[in-house]
């Protein structure tokens, strides 16, 4: 069996004339978070939809697992677990019975359903509220279960659609830790959209960037942000003269120097190893003073924003 | 096939029985449908009502087509509208087993439902006539009652999930539905009019000089006929592309 969890060439999907996915080639290996990251209307929900074969794509191919869409779709269904833009809990029915409707959908045997219910809600500290019904709860908690429902039948792949967008602070940053935990301990492999930039920072081992349905970018967190702008380090102080700003302008892998009062900072050539050690050196032994130094790496928010055309 | 089919009915029922906010109202609508159809007419005929053609198409027709036609808006455009149907299409789930699982369940609502409406309606009947011999319906009226309140309710079950499948809100679903209920009669009541007199008396004198039997079985055939069509057309216009109206 094909172990690539996701995989597309030249996938395109059109309404009318408008270009949800556009060309989008690529792989996503599997037993990792794979970060799709867009501004609204960029084409993630649309890709989660084509890679369930929910829909038809215009042209180009997509496949999962090796088993090709929309055509065999079912195929694709049976190996993922789906957390969508909605919830798609019932509401008139209990936390019990939504996660038991789908238990039972993948041929879980009773006994397993329960267990299986029982660990998760009360993992998820919903368990006292189990034979509410889903309509009465609030937001998060509902987002919650649909969190646990996605996960109930152990899926090989996981499609999260901004899962952490409802929750608090509390619980956002405890479904992080679950997400993460799937991944190492299952091998299960997350496709997951999110806004949350530092979201997908901290969980995911590769990211692709789309904007109007075109992928503009593709590699891990680091390789996104050294796109983004040359690495750099900030430097707080005093006692910058000419002397120290030649010195350190002179070693090989700084680009530039940039001076103010009590700081100064010191940009480095792409591609080189940022050593601040022979910096502060330099610095030190023409009379500078130096308290403090900070690496100023581009965030992956910086890198988004350039990719996009934000910044 | 069979153990999935069963689990979306299983879900379906779940929501018609212990489903609260709509479920529940539903479920008075239903009792009040019963109620209102069954009881009052079956207490004022007393023994008749055991062998009234009225009680019969009541019980075998009737009662299943309405209780179905009560719940069927809401097989597809509810779950569009509470937007829980593209969850369940990204299941396991094949087209068929949603559909004939959705069909399964209404089916056996109207049907199962129209049972205890002519069950309560003869204890009705009875109570309404205490001074003479308790009765029931005769094993042939009752095996009427049986099958044919299955494809009367299949009939709606399959009518209103084709409607349904392609509304995008179950108030759209229950015009149409209404619309098509209607029609056949409307058609029906202007085509006569269209007819000469002496050809609606030639129908009506052959209509009236029918077999009962042989009525009943034209009848029969007719509705496995349209269930069957209803059905098959339903799984042809079940695209999973199609269904996620935004």
């Amino acid at each position: 069996m094909n172990q690539v969890p996701l995989q597309t060439e030249h996938l395109t999907r059109t309404f009318g004339a408008i270009n949800a996915v556009d060309d989008l080639s690529m792989t996503v290996p599997a037993g990792i978070v794979f970060g799709f990251l867009g501004t609204n209307g960029a084409g993630k929900s649309t890709t989660i939809r084509l890679a369930l074969g929910l829909l038809a794509p215009t042209s180009g191919q997509i496949a999962v697992f090796g088993h090709m869409l929309p055509a065999e779709g079912q195929a694709v269904r049976e190996q993922c677990g789906v957390l969508l833009e909605h919830t798609g809990l019932y509401e008139r029915l209990s936390a019990l019975d939504n996660l038991d409707f789908y238990g039972r959908m993948w041929n879980m045997p009773a006994a397993h359903r329960k267990a299986r219910a029982q660990e998760l809600l009360t993992h998820l500290g919903l368990w006292e509220r189990r034979d509410q019904a889903v309509g009465a709860w609030s937001k998060g908690m509902k987002h919650k279960l649909a969190v646990a429902r996605a996960l109930f039948h152990h899926p090989r792949l996981l499609f999260l659609d901004e899962p952490t967008n409802g929750l608090d602070p509390q619980a956002a940053a405890a479904l992080r830790v679950d997400i993460a935990a799937l991944v190492q301990q299952e091998g299960t492999t997350v496709f997951l959209t999110t806004h949350n930039l530092a979201e997908a920072e901290k969980l995911c081992s590769l990211i692709g960037i789309v904007r109007a349905g075109r992928l503009l970018a593709l590699g891990s967190p680091e390789e996104l942000r050294s796109r983004a702008g040359r690495p750099e380090v900030e430097i707080i102080g005093s006692g910058w003269n000419a002397a120290a700003l030649a010195r350190v302008s002179a070693l090989s892998q700084v680009a530039s120097v940039l001076q103010e009062p009590n700081r100064l900072v010191v940009v480095f050539t792409n591609n080189s190893h940022v050593e601040t050690a022979p910096v502060v050196s330099e610095l030190v032994a023409a009379g500078a003073q130096v308290e403090e130094v900070r690496r100023g790496n581009a965030s992956l928010e910086d890198a988004f924003l350039s990719l996009i055309g934000g910044r | 096939m069979l153990h999935d089919i069963w689990t979306v009915a299983w879900k379906e029922w779940r929501e018609y029985l212990v489903g609260q906010g709509g479920g529940r109202f539903g479920r008075l609508r239903s009792l009040a449908i019963i109620l209102i159809a069954g009881a009052f007419i079956a207490f004022s005929s007393g023994a008749q009502w055991a062998t009234s053609p009225l009680a019969f198409l009541l019980s075998s027709v009737y009662l299943p087509m309405v209780l179905t036609l009560t719940m069927v808006a809401d097989s597809f455009a509810g779950e569009r509208e509470r937007h829980t149907l593209e969850t369940l299409l990204a299941s396991r789930l094949s087209d068929r087993a949603i559909l004939f699982g959705k069909i399964a369940a209404l089916t056996s609502y109207g049907w199962l439902l129209g049972l205890v409406g002519a069950v309560l309606s003869i204890v009705i009947a009875n109570i309404g006539a205490l001074h003479e011999a308790p009765f029931f319906y005769t094993p042939q009226t009752a095996l009427g009652i049986v099958g044919l309140g299955v494809l009367a309710s299949g009939l709606i079950a399959g009518a209103g999930c084709l409607v349904s499948l392609r509304a995008p809100t179950v108030r759209q679903a229950q015009q149409t539905l209404s619309l098509l209920v209607i029609a056949p009669f409307v058609i029906g009541v202007i085509g006569m009019q269209l007819v000469p007199e002496s050809a609606q008396a030639n129908l009506l004198n052959t209509l009236s000089g029918l077999d009962g039997r042989a009525a009943l079985l034209v009848g029969v055939l007719a509705l496995v006929t349209i269930d069957g069509t209803l059905v098959a057309i339903a799984l042809a216009r079940f695209r999973r592309d199609r269904l996620l109206l935004d």
